[in-house]
């Protein structure tokens, strides 16, 4: 009651001013649905830790050759250091509480029997208020959520010192807590061929991969770690069981890249049997200049969009070709891609799509269709982008009738592939 | 829902002494200078200008983050069969969204059919009040109305989760010269002429000068029952009336092709909307120029944006055998939000994901 009149008072107020319109907006829309995302490694949010460039980079962007015989891209020394972020792929640990989050901090309701939380004298209507120095609940206009700040700020033993505020005593106590994870580890080390010494920024991705359900990624299941000098180098994957089946058959692969470039890969994925997870593996990868590309890419594909200009990869590896990307999205929708886009569709094509399948979906999509004012404009272009040659007459009227009868650009596309076979 | 915002509000102003900056950017503003605004790369340029390295930077460090937020959202795991058949009604935003969550679902549950009910926003939460089986997309949040209606109809515990989110600018053509507006001038546009507060008829009336000055203000809209009407009403104009649109069109895409063919035209779509004709119109808040950009969105700077709901009958999910709440929690999950990203939306906070998820598998252990 005291709440709604308060409320009253103050939308009065701000009704008479004129900046009630950024107000209003957050009385639509909860604002803890936002993602806060701090560009610029600001406080509170990791990022990778940049690398200031090396003195022989000069200032006009043109490649400078690294002395490790490694070509660098064009304009983009490899020697700085970005490249994909680096995987947290932390334990999943396990308080053993069930929380509700207010201002204060997180609400205990309820503790697991036997779990870490019971353990270190956690009991109902206990106040969570921070994770390893790091305040949680709902404040400043955003949510902070228990089981993120678990994850980040509990070291490999499964420690975390959490502050309490004990309801019986009425005081905070700061608590160190021990848990235990229900992860499955899979451990291992990486070594080169050739054992060349790689740059410092240099990044090794190992991932594990569901084949026989390729959509169906696993929590764990990639790690990105720094991987500069001669090896071996290890990697620890933490994988969620939950997400394992053992009727399903798996798959290693491991790449190490240099900015935007693939350097060393397995030459192909090995397959993995859950029942060895516990037992180390070893991996040898050797250089992918000397290996057929890897699915994903338009063989020949690889030029720059414009000459003499720089080419943002943003450290994507070559088998997930983003140039082939962003040359679909300018060819069909006229514009480059966005970078959350760029994730999105290379998800897309790491599921084990093609990039053909991408082309598909971008001609069925709706911004696609209304770069043509007539549905016989936009059937033309369906048949030209899908089979590289200009419709007559009776075939417009055809496929034409089959987007009315089906109402589905992705069926008709799928039907015009079949038929050019 | 309508309670926790209330509450929402009380602690923001209580915080910020009733001097309206933006929550978001209260926190944002002291990092973030007009220097840094202006570099920020125009991800939907037409083509890939020359990049110098502090834009390539950016670009990492954008790259970086995302990948930071995607990662921190939980892909999605089977917990049970399913199988039954689920109807999708309601807001055309979301339809070819709901697609593509619906094909990608049953990869994980192919015995679970989905059929298309009704479009449009009022008309699915209509149908959701007549037949509380189907499961109701909204483009703009619940009004109390809306859950009285329910309430009184045929779903009686309405629960509504947020998918996806959708951020909106006003766009015009490319070569109208505007490149900032301030709320105010914004509300002008769109509210209706005769009232105590202006109506901007002209390009003029909202700070254009030269001979686009004179050039009357032609307003690209959507029909009465869609939800970015209403979410336009509501939001921008508090209810008042809305000024004469020149044209009415059926989808939000549509409305920013007939922009890109109108020297004059104006209209409000959504981020992944824009074509090359089209472009955003930067808000100038307390002085300071945010784009509409991505990243500015991500950072929590532009705060013009709408949630996009499902809403669904609490009572059915006791009953279903699992299906709604397994959909929710794959349309939650890391591919289902990446999904939403490919249907050109945002993901929401990771952290709002979870309790979301409290409400809908009940309380998650931590």
């Amino acid at each position: 009651m005291k709440h709604s009149i308060l409320v009253l008072i103050v939308l009065a107020t701000c009704l008479k001013s004129t900046q009630c319109f950024g107000q209003t907006n957050w009385l639509n829309v909860a604002p803890s649905a936002l993602p806060k995302i701090n560009f610029g490694g600001q406080a509170g949010f990791p990022t990778t830790t940049p690398v200031p460039p090396t003195t022989n980079y000069n200032t006009t962007g043109a490649a400078v050759p690294s002395n490790t015989g490694f070509p660098s891209s064009v304009g983009y020394p490899a020697t700085m250091g970005y490249g994909p972020s680096l995987v947290a792929n932390r334990k999943d640990w396990k308080l053993g509480v069930y929380v509700q989050s207010t201002d204060v901090g997180a609400v205990v309701t309820q503790v697991a029997p036997g779990s870490a939380g019971q353990q270190s004298g956690i009991e109902p209507n206990d106040v969570i208020v921070a994770v390893g120095g790091n305040r949680i609940g709902s404040f400043d206009n955003r949510i902070v959520e228990l089981a993120d700040e678990i994850r980040q700020n509990t070291d490999p033993t499964g420690r975390v010192s959490l502050l309490v505020l004990d309801s019986r005593q009425r005081v905070l106590k700061a608590l160190p807590v021990v848990m235990s994870s229900a992860s499955s580890t899979l451990t291992g080390s990486v070594v080169t061929r050739d054992r060349m010494q790689l740059p410092y920024g240099t990044m090794l991705t190992v991932q594990i991969q569901n084949v026989s359900k390729p959509y169906y990624e696993i929590a764990g299941g990639k790690s990105v770690t720094r991987a500069d000098g001669f090896g071996p180098f290890t990697f620890e994957l933490n994988l969620d069981p939950r997400y394992l089946s053992p009727q399903d058959q798996y798959q290693v692969s491991a790449s190490i890249n240099s900015g935007n470039q693939e350097l060393y890969r397995l030459p192909q994925p090995i397959a993995f049997n859950l029942g060895s997870l516990g037992q180390a593996i070893n991996l040898t990868l050797d250089r992918s200049n000397g290996l057929p590309p890897s699915g994903n890419t338009i063989p020949g594909n690889t030029s720059p969009i414009s000459s003499g200009n720089v080419v943002i990869n943003a450290g994507y590896p070559s088998t997930l070709d983003s140039n082939a990307m962003t040359q679909l999205f300018l060819q069909l929708l006229g514009r480059a891609p966005s970078t959350r886009e760029v994730l999105a569709w290379q998800a897309y094509l790491q599921q084990g799509n093609s990039i053909d399948d991408l082309k598909i979906k971008l001609l069925s999509s709706s911004q696609f269709r209304e770069r043509f004012g007539s549905d016989s404009a936009y059937v033309q272009q369906l048949i030209t982008s899908v089979t590289n040659r200009t419709p007559n007459q009776q075939e417009l009227a055809f496929w034409m009738g089959r987007l009315q009868a089906t109402g589905s650009p992705e069926k008709v596309i799928g039907e015009m592939l079949m038929k050019s076979r | 829902m309508l309670n926790r915002y209330r509450r929402s509000i009380v602690r923001i102003l209580a915080v910020s002494g009733f001097s309206l900056a933006f929550p978001g950017l209260v926190w944002s503003q002291t990092t973030a200078t007009p220097a840094s605004q202006t570099r920020v790369p125009a991800a939907n340029s037409g083509s890939a200008a020359p990049q110098n390295i502090a834009t390539v930077t950016q670009i990492h460090l954008e790259h970086a983050a995302l990948t930071h937020l995607i990662d921190s959202i939980e892909p999605y795991y089977k917990k049970k069969e399913l199988k039954g058949t689920a109807v999708l009604s309601g807001s055309t935003t979301m339809m070819a969204m709901g697609k593509s969550w619906s094909d990608r679902f049953r990869n994980f549950h192919p015995d679970v059919v989905f059929t298309r009910g009704t479009d449009g926003t009022d008309a699915g939460i209509k149908s959701l009040s007549e037949d509380a089986t189907v499961i109701a997309g909204a483009s703009r949040p619940l009004t109390d109305a809306d859950i009285a209606m329910l309430k009184k109809g045929k779903c009686k515990d309405p629960l509504s989760i947020i998918v996806a989110l959708d951020p909106l600018a006003l766009y015009v053509h490319k070569d109208n010269p505007i490149r900032s507006i301030t709320p105010e001038q914004l509300e002008s546009v769109f509210r209706a002429s005769g009232g105590q507060a202006k109506h901007a008829a002209t390009w003029g009336d909202v700070g254009v000068t030269g001979e686009f000055a004179s050039k009357p203000i032609r307003i690209h809209g959507r029909s009465e029952i869609s939800g970015t009407t209403a979410f336009i009403k509501q939001l921008i104009l508090g209810n008042s009336p809305m000024a004469k649109e020149a044209q009415i069109h059926n989808t939000n895409e549509e409305v920013c092709t007939a922009i890109g063919a109108d020297i004059a035209g104006v209209g409000i779509c959504g981020f992944g909307e824009a074509t090359d004709l089209v472009r955003p119109v930067a808000l100038t808040l307390n002085g300071v120029q945010v784009p509409a950009s991505e990243q500015s969105f991500l950072a929590g700077q532009y705060p013009f944006v709408r949630p996009l709901l499902l809403v669904v009958d609490k009572a059915q999910m006791a009953i279903d055998g699992g299906l709604r709440e397994n959909v929710l929690r794959y349309i939650l999950s890391r591919d289902g939000q990446l999904e939403a990203i490919r249907a050109g939306f945002f993901p929401i906070d990771p952290a709002f994901i979870r309790q979301q998820l409290d409400q809908i598998s009940g309380p998650q252990m931590r």
